[in-house]
């Protein structure tokens, strides 16, 4: 898939202050499974990730997305969401429904088919994710990493056209994680293309066909990820690669 | 240790004891006021006032349908208000705020007098019950309207995110989402404010709504029996308000997450 942005202003205020997240951004990128976007805190991947999901509106600028320009104002955004899956750091899940009606709930209720129909497919979906033995629990009662997963599972029910993930796994403990990115990683098998914000460096080295780092809301390099890790392109990209190398070694 | 086991013993019957010892002393205490009590109660009293018992049961009708016709307007009302208030129009946001203000810091009799006086009259509104139902609803929708919004803005921001996420509209959002979540620590709070609701239905006897309470004064004016009118008065507010809490208990154990 492609995603073009072209001349994207974005600000926010910070302390009254307007401040320039990104000024004037383009880029034009074409992957097929894995899109990472890596960087510092705070360098603006998270909000590009937010542009992306149709969840944060940009100033100005244009977003195409495989060659259909995406419009800004609520009505187009609203369809444009519906195509999509997105997976956010925490509290994903709607703690008052089960794993299952929560995986149930954007086929009932936006593509409005009937319940059974529904509940056939979200079982089916589960049941490929191995969570079926947590379908009728509430998300308190589920690990952080099976509500992960299961908030996967909602975001693959629909066929969306492309995933975003934001930092899916920051919020969990190694172990879960693991079990968290292996999920990830099988996802190819959906053939639904994926981009996805992420501090794990090894895992975006494994996964990611194509890589962009982000500092400051500027791209700094981009490119396949082969490449990318084996020619950094500048002093800073080295710098963080090899800081985030003995981060992941820890 | 067979020293401490006796110790403890020991400890145990002193509390069982001095426990026996204050109940025994506030049982003998109760039963002095209930004797005390029954030598003034004549049972000619009562039966004086039973023969009024058509106008307390009409006064309590009347209360019943201002309490229920009220209780559905003003949940309807305050959630007009929560949709109001939480508007992304600034000057209706601020609307709202001063009407809500003015309505919870005066009191519900000038409420009560001044629209009945001004109010209904300059809008030819001619029906006493009409007019009561009205002010006692909206005098309660502001309060449970910020009980709503309350419980709404505790929710989380991922889950609105979440369900934006997904395809929700705000309606849905609110509907599948939201509410279901912001039910629950609503319903106590819920529950208060309509047994308050009941409670303040009282206050439309000084417009002369024939309800409960004006039955009570009707009377006690009758047959100079005080305790007597407004026993049954407090006993039929009761049969109102109980329901409620129940009915709130009870939801409140189903909807535990």
């Amino acid at each position: 898939m492609n995603i073009t942005i072209a001349h994207l202003h974005k600000s926010f205020l910070v302390h009254h202050r307007l401040k320039n997240l990104f000024d004037d951004l383009s880029f034009s990128i074409t992957f097929q499974h894995v899109l990472a976007l890596l960087g510092p805190s705070g360098g603006g991947k998270t909000t590009l990730l937010r542009i992306l999901a149709g969840l944060e509106i940009p100033e100005s600028g244009s977003l195409t997305v495989d060659g259909k320009n995406v419009r800004f104002d609520t009505k187009s955004l609203y369809h444009y969401r519906q195509k999509l899956g997105v997976v956010f750091q925490q509290q994903n899940l709607f703690p008052h429904l089960t794993a299952l009606e929560n995986v149930m709930l954007p086929l009932t209720v936006v593509q409005r088919l009937e319940h059974a129909v529904a509940k056939k497919k979200a079982e089916e979906i589960l049941d490929q994710l191995q969570l079926s033995a947590h379908q009728h629990q509430k998300p308190h009662q589920l690990s952080g990493g099976q509500g992960q997963r299961v908030a996967i599972a909602r975001a693959l029910i629909t066929r969306p056209q492309f995933l975003l993930f934001d930092e899916p796994t920051s919020s969990l403990d190694p172990e879960m994680k693991s079990e968290v990115l292996e999920l990830i990683a099988q996802l190819r098998s959906f053939q639904i293309p994926l981009v996805l914000v992420t501090h794990e460096m090894e895992f975006a080295k494994k996964c990611a066909d194509q890589v962009i780092y982000f500092s400051n809301g500027k791209i700094i390099d981009q490119g396949a990820t082969k490449h990318f890790f084996s020619h950094p392109k500048t002093e800073e990209l080295k710098r963080f690669l090899e800081l985030t190398r003995g981060v992941d070694h820890l | 240790m067979t020293f401490l086991k006796e110790f403890s013993l020991r400890k145990n019957r002193l509390l069982w004891g001095s426990i026996f010892l204050l109940s025994l002393i506030t049982v003998s205490i109760a039963c002095n006021f209930v004797f005390q009590a029954s030598m003034r109660i004549s049972f000619s009293k009562w039966i004086l006032v039973g023969h009024y018992r058509n106008v307390f049961w009409h006064g309590w009708l009347e209360t019943f349908f201002i309490s229920v016709t009220a209780l559905l307007l003003s949940c309807f009302l305050g959630a007009l208000i929560v949709t109001a208030r939480r508007s992304s129009l600034k000057s209706l946001r601020l609307l709202t705020l001063l009407i809500i203000e003015v309505i919870r810091g005066t009191p519900l009799l000038t409420q009560i007098l001044f629209f009945f006086y001004v109010v209904a009259h300059g809008i030819g509104l001619q029906s006493r019950l009409a007019t009561g139902i009205l002010i006692l609803s909206f005098f309660s929708s502001v309060y449970i309207a910020e009980l709503i919004r309350g419980s709404i803005e505790v929710i989380p921001k991922p889950q609105w995110e979440s369900a934006k996420a997904i395809g929700l509209t705000t309606f849905q959002t609110y509907r599948y989402v939201i509410l279901p979540q912001a039910l629950r620590p609503l319903l106590p709070s819920l529950a208060g404010q309509l047994a308050s609701l009941i409670k303040d239905s009282s206050l439309l006897s000084i417009i002369g709504i024939s309800e409960l309470t004006l039955a009570a004064q009707q009377v006690n004016a009758a047959t100079y029996c005080t305790l007597e009118s407004f026993f049954p008065l407090a006993l039929g507010y009761l049969i109102l308000t109980l329901p409620i809490s129940l009915a709130s208990r009870l939801l409140e154990k189903k909807l535990i997450l």
